[in-house]
């Protein structure tokens, strides 16, 4: 039991450590211009921040991994507060907080959502922590909150205090009612959408734009995406995952096991690497998952921006949860090829996002074959380039609601084909 | 009439997906024992002809028998039990309390499992 602590106490500081990396190179990126850093922040946090929302763009570098780097050590302190173990699914959660903090979650709109999922689990007499993932991955709808605060003109003298407890009771109300919702849908796609809340979540989106529709409550925001990045962002990100790889090394020298164990899983949900591979061949994964994905925005000119920074994120803290190269790639090639001959360029914004965000549906590939991983991926495109209207850009996590539509649509077909075998 | 409590009903169906993995690995002679000691319900799968190898039982144990994790246990709870051919030992895991899986020739395989309040 003391060694067992004594492993959750190393990885809390391990992750930790990353996520003060992040918040870290923020500050020396406003190089002691500390005004424009908190000017940045404050554009940052009252913004609506819907899909897609670039803090790179909106409040500049320095702060967008300020922001970044302090809703992932906000999200890992709640998981330390709650008593959660810190193993591949709360890892996820913790990383993919921090990624969409470089595009729609800052340290203002997450918290309601939070509290709702808290006041849910306080109205069944259950502990917050057994709903702690919905929590964390449920500020998917984030926007909702800053929606409300700052952008929807529920008042005719503008936003004010007024618009600010709508908000609050918003996020609050979506809190509440995930929870159930995000065990229902999960039966929906049995586990082959590793993105389970932003399928929910996107549904949610749905139900509340209509509600502001309803209301007469125009939606704000508006389309930031920064262009270029490479000189900027590159090397610091290599620095990044390559330290991932190194320190799963150290703390596991022999890690090639744990791997092979790790790559024989099909990822489906849920499947907790860091439980039984390890951390240490769990954290190689999840560093060779960040690289290969900065290296594929290299190659194909794709923007280092908050949002593809974003998606890095997700994609290598899901290397503790589900994905790994094995059944990664024939999603990703799949959704990429999509982009080769459709109309929509493969480095353009939403073809970008949906390559690195497709290993949501890497246990397709992973349980039944690269073909059907190609077949999976092929069809994320063409669905997440359409389903993003529905919730006007409400719920952060598109492509979970995509991967959520394929895997459902997909899994019956695959599965009779399994049987006639 | 006794309302079955959800804890027990999830003890219940966890023992369901055991018994689906000894008889994915071959077994066909199984007994489910469920047993309420203090309010707690004790499941005991035992089954006579199947001995599972040194890679199976250490594989099956590290999935099993480990600090239970209730925020995976309850969120994924709904993934036990469907039409999905396989087993969903990691959620069995963390849903219930594992207390030893054994496995050999003389007793066969003896998982023992309880889920408290």
């Amino acid at each position: 039991m003391v060694e067992e602590q004594r492993k959750e106490f190393r990885r809390y500081w391990i992750v930790a450590s990353f996520m003060f990396a992040v918040a870290i190179y923020g500050m020396y990126l406003c190089d002691g211009q500390v005004d424009e850093l908190l000017a940045g922040l404050t554009r940052i946090i009252t913004s609506p921040s819907t899909l897609i929302t670039d803090y790179v763009l909106l409040g500049g570098p320095s702060a967008a991994f300020v922001n970044a780097g302090m809703l992932g050590l906000s999200a890992l302190g709640v998981c330390a507060v709650a008593g959660v173990g810190l193993t591949g699914p709360a890892i996820a959660a913790v990383f993919t907080v921090c990624g969409f903090g470089f595009f729609g979650k800052n340290l203002f709109n997450v918290w309601p959502i939070i509290f709702g999922v808290a006041l849910h689990s306080r109205f069944k007499g259950l502990p917050f922590k057994d709903h702690l993932l919905i929590a964390l991955f449920g500020t998917s709808l984030a926007p909702l909150v800053s929606e409300l605060a700052f952008g929807g003109h529920l008042s005719p003298m503008g936003n004010g205090p007024f618009s600010l407890v709508m908000a609050v009771l918003g996020g609050l109300a979506v809190g509440f009612f995930l929870p159930p919702l995000a065990k229902h849908f999960l039966v929906v796609h049995q586990g082959y959408n590793l993105y389970n809340v932003g399928f929910s979540c996107g549904f949610l989106g749905l139900v509340a734009l209509g509600t502001l529709r309803a209301l007469g409550i125009p939606l704000e925001g508006g389309f930031y995406w920064f262009h270029g990045g490479h000189d900027l962002f590159f090397v610091p990100l290599l620095l990044f995952f390559s330290g991932m790889i190194i320190t799963g090394f150290i703390i596991c020298p022999d890690f090639r096991r744990g791997l092979a164990e790790l790559y024989s899983s099909s990822g489906r949900l849920v499947s907790d690497f860091v439980q039984y591979a390890g951390f240490g061949p769990s954290l190689v994964n999840m560093g060779t998952l960040g690289l290969v994905g900065l290296l594929y925005l290299k190659f194909t000119g794709g923007d280092i921006n908050g949002p593809t920074i974003g998606g890095l994120m997700t994609l290598s803290g899901f290397g503790g949860f589900g994905k790994h190269l094995r059944n990664v790639l024939p999603v990703a090639l799949g959704t990429w090829f999509a982009g080769a001959i459709s109309v929509w360029p493969v480095n353009n914004p939403g073809a970008t996002l949906a390559v690195l965000f497709s290993g949501c549906l890497a246990p397709v590939g992973g349980a039944f074959g690269p073909a059907a991983g190609f077949a999976a991926g092929f069809l994320h495109l063409i669905v997440v380039m359409t389903v993003g209207g529905i919730h006007g850009g409400l719920s952060l996590y598109n492509n979970g609601l995509s991967g959520g539509i394929v895997a459902a649509m997909l899994l019956p077909v695959l599965e009779s084909l399994r049987e006639e075998d | 009439m006794i309302p079955v409590k959800g804890q027990w009903a999830k003890a219940i169906h966890a023992s369901g997906e055991l018994v689906a993995y000894l008889i994915r690995r071959g077994a066909r002679d199984i007994d489910n024992h469920y047993r309420f000691l203090d309010g707690v319900l004790h499941v005991e799968i035992r089954s006579k002809d199947l001995v599972l190898s040194d890679e199976d039982l250490s594989r099956l144990r590290r999935r099993l028998i480990h600090p239970q994790q209730r925020e995976i246990g309850e969120y994924y709870w709904g993934l036990a039990g469907g039409e999905h051919k396989g087993t969903e030992l990691e959620v069995v895991g963390n849903a219930t309390e594992v207390l030893s899986v054994e496995s050999s020739p003389d007793e066969g395989t003896v998982i023992l499992l309880r889920r408290r309040d």
